[in-house]
């Protein structure tokens, strides 16, 4: 018999004398160089999702694929911090010339001016509030649910209509979008106000489209800044290897739905499809084995399985 | 070209442990040395396994033991050593998973055994163990794949029943019945051929 004695387990299980004929039937073993041709295939299915990446990323093909991805993105972390802490800088400067203001025109200014130094305070300390938190998944992310590279990336998909209206009117359900807006708001009117060259009914409109129009451009800049950075994971490979749960059904010729979660809970939606025989229901774990540019190829994933306690290491 | 082995699940108790936790950490994080020990560590139970699982195609074994081996490559950032399951396991699973999508795929009109096997039967020239060896070949080239796969996992790589439907998406009573009529099938086939 083998190396391995192993009891008669009962009906559903492997006598000795049985477990004996099994290991009479001998298997081949791999010929000497399995593991290099094993090795050589392994680089050359790799290499064409890292080829496929945009222009740029071609020519540093050698490159692991995750570094340059996660140097842009710090990059483009670099630029919105450097947005915001030039916004908190304007809203200072505005402060400082406010309580001028002030103190030029007299106590009588102030009632004039309260909403607008309250907002200027209020958004600016919201501002610095969200600086030091240094978060970028704000509210933008959260309001507006998942990176959907689904409606972006297929012009045949439904979603596309959607997520173009949602894109429009998702900057003014976003925090950034009233941080922004009551900042600039208050500092416009103060401004105005203080300087008093202008009526109170002019400053308050100028004020107002001020507001909106800097609190909404904030906020679809920062709404651009975070769909450009999971958009660029795709042609990068970097979703390749991850496991993701079908949201919609996945069969040969039939594209479906698998929503991947990233460092951080940050969830990507893609387009998927699988060269499984097999149909894949929705709700099932897939693992994302290779990027057709933004589709992913899925299989149904390898689940690690749970070895009972008394079992050792047998194999 | 290949060697046969005589080892519990085509390896030796020297191979049989698992490959050492500074290797696979290297390994997952992408070093090629690495991977490369990793696939010589587990190269041989996987080849050992795909060959059982394809006996009815034996010109597929090494490319579907390669291709299997991608996968595992690609998949090993996922694979998380403190869970449950041991890298064996992990890895001998994809290897199944790729039999049984293949064999599915590509299954005969009428299950055959393949004219290799029948044609090198030739009693007189083997010694007893070897005739059995054959014997059993030819007993398993007969069940169907599903089944066959359990039994492969069961009686040649110690997964225990948990595992098995784990590995192949079966309900654990499933994987039980199959075995039950396995042995069954088994037994019967080679009581019946001399």
């Amino acid at each position: 018999m083998s190396d391995v004695e192993k009891p008669d387990n009962g009906s559903d299980g492997f006598s000795d004398e049985e477990l004996r004929r099994l290991d009479s039937w001998t298997a081949p073993a791999p010929p000497a160089d399995f593991t290099a041709r094993v090795m050589n295939r392994a680089r050359a299915q790799a290499a064409p999702a890292s080829a496929s990446a945009s222009a740029s990323a071609k020519k540093e093909v050698r490159r692991p694929p995750m570094s340059r991805a996660e140097r842009e993105r710090r990059q483009r972390r670099r630029t919105a911090l450097a947005t915001v802490l030039g916004a908190v800088a304007v809203s200072g400067g505005g402060g400082f010339v406010a309580w001028q203001a002030v103190a030029a025109a007299g106590p009588s200014a102030v009632g004039g001016m309260t909403v607008y130094i309250g907002a200027l305070a209020f958004g600016g300390i919201l501002l610095i509030a969200s600086l030091m938190g240094g978060h970028d998944h704000d509210a933008d992310h959260h309001v507006g649910g998942d990176h959907d590279q689904l409606s972006e990336h297929d012009p045949h998909d439904h979603h596309v209509g959607h997520a173009a209206r949602a894109a429009l009117v998702l900057p003014f359900l976003s925090v950034r979008f009233w941080i922004f807006g009551l900042a600039f708001f208050g500092l416009t009117g103060v401004l105005l106000r203080g300087l008093g060259s202008t009526s109170p009914l002019l400053a308050a409109v100028v004020a107002a489209v001020v507001g909106l129009a800097l609190g909404y451009a904030a906020a679809r800049l920062f709404q651009k800044l975070a769909r450009e950075t999971v958009g660029e994971l795709a042609p990068d490979g970097g979703q390749v290897g991850r496991e993701g749960k079908l949201l919609l059904p996945v069969a040969r010729g039939q594209r479906g739905k698998v929503r991947v979660i990233g460092a951080g809970g940050a969830t990507t939606d893609l387009l998927a499809e699988s060269d499984d025989e097999r149909a894949l229901p929705a709700g099932a774990t897939v693992l994302i084995v290779a990027m057709r540019g933004t589709v992913a190829v899925v299989e149904l994933s390898p689940a690690p399985s749970s070895p009972s306690p008394e079992q050792g290491d047998r194999t | 070209m290949t060697t046969e082995t005589r080892t519990r699940g085509g390896v030796s108790p020297g191979e049989q442990g698992e490959i050492d936790d500074l290797t696979l950490a290297r390994a997952r994080a992408g070093d090629d040395a690495a991977r490369a020990a990793l696939v010589d560590r587990y190269q041989r139970r996987l080849y050992a396994l795909v060959a059982r699982m394809m006996v009815t195609r034996p010109e597929l074994v090494d490319d579907l033991a390669q291709e299997a081996f991608v996968k595992v490559l690609r998949g090993l950032p996922q694979f998380d050593p403190r869970g449950p399951a041991r890298l064996s396991t992990w890895i001998l699973t994809i290897a199944a998973r790729t039999c049984l999508d293949v064999l599915k795929a590509k299954r005969p009109a009428a299950e055959t055994i393949p004219e290799s096997l029948a044609a090198a039967s030739n009693p007189e020239d083997e010694t007893a163990q070897r005739q059995m060896g054959r014997r059993v070949q030819e007993a398993m080239a007969r069940l169907p794949e599903e089944m066959r796969a359990v039994v492969i996992l069961r009686a040649y790589h110690d997964f225990d029943y948990d595992e098995i439907a784990a590995a192949l998406g079966l309900e654990l009573g499933t994987v039980k019945s199959r075995l039950g009529r396995a042995r069954i099938a088994l037994r019967d086939a080679l009581e019946e051929t001399p």
